[in-house]
């Protein structure tokens, strides 16, 4: 067994008896940084999910640094992989941005000093003026930041994201894929976010799933995937289409 | 800093109180008399005597007790539940604890069995709690709207409270007349032998609320966020669900359902220490519990009155208003928390 940072052998994955997808063979390396992409309801997020060990596989197994995560523990899981919700959860009880670094640091990390990790996720998602700031006080763009900065104090060799550019504008869209980029270099980490932001993702992406209709599942680089016309089929329609050498959508003529 | 000023404004605070409970009520005695009793050590065969050591310090230290221990509960309910109104006497668990101890009270006159043993009270009001948490429980796993889980919570009391009512009906006059007499919620008749279990049980029921801080920190974030943080949430939850029952039901049984210090107090603490840290907050929440459980038995005895009104009355007075202010103020309660 090789010891990819995250590896998918034969995973099934759905509610069942629904399968959204089935026999998926997947591997993430260290430090890579991977796009999940697929229209709504292809099962992007049952897919992180499932990678994340908050809901069963159907079948198959999931692998993170060569350890089954069926057979890992709650705390065993937390050392190993870290999440993003997508849009915005919510947390209850007025608590304030350094409360909820700290929460997470308590509960991951023996030593209970501040971590230097927390002042450079901080100080990359520009978070040191909102230290005191309660989250429910915080625009959804802050918001976004602020757990994209929690799931680096939790230090983890991988960090799943759920649409973490979800309900942002196009500033904080644009901000967000910048940061989600520059993760591997300046953390170490492994990347995994699914987004319906095609064109971006296909930019910063080292390599792409891409859950098609009927449970179909296309893995490849960005390059690859559009020269085999993968994305251009999978998102089309009879008045939107993916143009290749452009890699924008385009309305199609009439 | 902050929090530090905070503790030593405090805790001298909390020792006055106790005091000032110990030398204020209904009876007037001068301070002297009554530091010449408390000097004396424990005895009963003067008038002063009788009041200090037999009535004033165990009310006071009952008051300590139940002070600590409702609020917690409270703030753990809050957590979990993820409700800001959340409380012991609001999601009808001090209704289920009543229905227990009604069974026992009033079932065993029916029967002819006596049991008013105060382990077996005790065991019947935590179970009775522990019933009702997790039908809660249940009900909350179905509905994620805030006000819907209290509205189903009063529902849940006004018909577990019916089911006493039934009891209470067809009781004879003696058994309803004590039953009737706990539910008023009173600090008063909890005797020193009580207390040797109460006090202690309080004191173990605070700390098991403080060894979860963790996991109520990470249940703020939500189930989903709390597990991918390492908790394990079903154990988490059952551990809250029998710590609080058992903290509702060991004040219930002695104390009988003691209204909104359950919900007041943990906002008071979250205001005072501006946190929403449970490492801080259970024990600023057993602190400053204690402090306005003494005050509102301090007021409900005040001298001069001949009276003492029952302690439940005082937190309804002030409690009420503090809850309204609180909700007005945050304008919608889902928003807020």
């Amino acid at each position: 067994m090789s010891s990819a940072l995250l590896q998918a052998s034969r995973l099934s994955i759905g509610y069942p008896p629904a399968l959204i997808a089935s026999d998926i063979n997947w591997m993430v390396q260290e430090k890579e940084v991977v796009a999940v992409l697929g229209l709504n309801g292809a099962g992007k997020t049952t897919l992180l999910r499932t990678l994340a060990g908050l809901q069963a596989p159907v079948a198959g197994e999931v692998h993170i640094n060569g350890n089954n995560i069926a057979q890992l523990s709650a705390q065993e899981l937390a050392h190993r992989r870290s999440f993003v919700m997508s849009g915005r959860q919510h947390v209850v009880g007025e608590v304030k941005v350094k409360e909820l670094f700290a929460m997470t640091q308590a509960a991951t990390q023996t030593k209970s000093v501040i971590s230097s990790v927390q002042q450079e996720a901080s100080a990359l998602m520009q978070l040191e003026k909102f230290y005191e700031r309660k989250l429910h006080t915080l625009s959804d763009g802050e918001f976004q930041r602020v757990m994209i900065a929690r799931a680096l104090v939790q230090q983890t060799p991988l960090i799943l994201m759920d649409e973490p550019t979800a309900h942002l504008d196009v500033v904080h869209t644009m901000e967000t894929f910048l940061h989600i980029r520059s993760l591997p270099e300046l953390f170490g980490v492994g990347v995994v976010f699914s987004t319906h932001d095609i064109e971006k993702a296909l930019q910063i992406a080292q390599r792409c799933i891409v859950l098609g209709s009927k449970g179909v599942v296309y893995q490849g680089s960005p390059d690859e995937l559009i020269r085999q016309q993968v994305i251009s089929d999978v998102f089309s329609s009879d008045t939107v289409h993916f143009n290749n050498q452009t890699r924008r959508f385009e309305y199609s003529r009439p | 800093m902050h929090r530090r000023y905070t503790w030593i404004l405090l805790l001298p605070l909390l020792g006055l109180l106790l005091l000032a409970d110990i030398f204020l009520g209904s009876v007037w005695l001068s301070p002297a008399t009554v530091f010449q009793t408390l000097f004396e050590g424990y005895h009963t065969d003067s008038a002063a005597g009788l009041i200090v050591w037999e009535a004033r310090m165990p009310r006071a230290v009952t008051a300590l007790c139940a002070g600590m221990v409702l609020p917690v509960c409270g703030l753990m309910m809050q957590t979990f539940f993820r409700n800001p109104v959340a409380g012991p006497d609001i999601l009808g668990v001090s209704s289920g604890a009543g229905l227990a101890v009604a069974i026992l009270t009033m079932g065993a006159g029916l029967t002819g069995w006596t049991a008013t043993h105060q382990v077996s009270l005790i065991l019947a009001a935590t179970a009775g709690s522990v019933a009702v948490l997790l039908l809660m429980l249940v009900i909350a796993g179905k509905t994620r709207d805030a006000v819907t889980l209290l509205i189903i919570g009063l529902m849940v009391g006004a018909g577990v409270s019916a089911l006493s009512g039934i009891l209470q009906y067809f009781s004879n006059r003696d058994a309803l007349r004590s039953f009737l007499l706990w539910s008023f919620g009173s600090l008063g008749g909890v005797t020193w032998t009580e207390l040797i279990i109460l006090l202690p049980a309080a004191l173990f029921v605070v700390l098991l609320s403080w060894l979860m801080a963790k996991p109520l920190n990470l249940l703020l974030t939500g189930e989903q966020y709390a597990f991918t943080m390492g908790l394990s949430v079903r154990r988490a939850r059952l551990l809250l669900v029998f710590v609080t029952g058992a903290g509702a039901g060991l004040v219930t049984a002695y104390c009988g359902p003691i209204a909104f210090v359950g919900i007041a107090v943990p906002h008071i603490a979250r205001m005072i220490w501006d946190t929403a840290d449970h490492r801080t907050l259970v024990p600023a929440t057993a602190v400053s519990g204690a402090a306005v459980m003494l005050l509102c038995d301090i007021i409900a005895q005040l001298p001069g009155y001949q009276t003492i009104l029952p302690v439940n009355i005082i937190t309804a007075l002030l409690g009420a208003p503090f809850v309204i202010w609180l909700l007005v103020r945050s304008r919608r309660i889902n928003n807020y928390f």
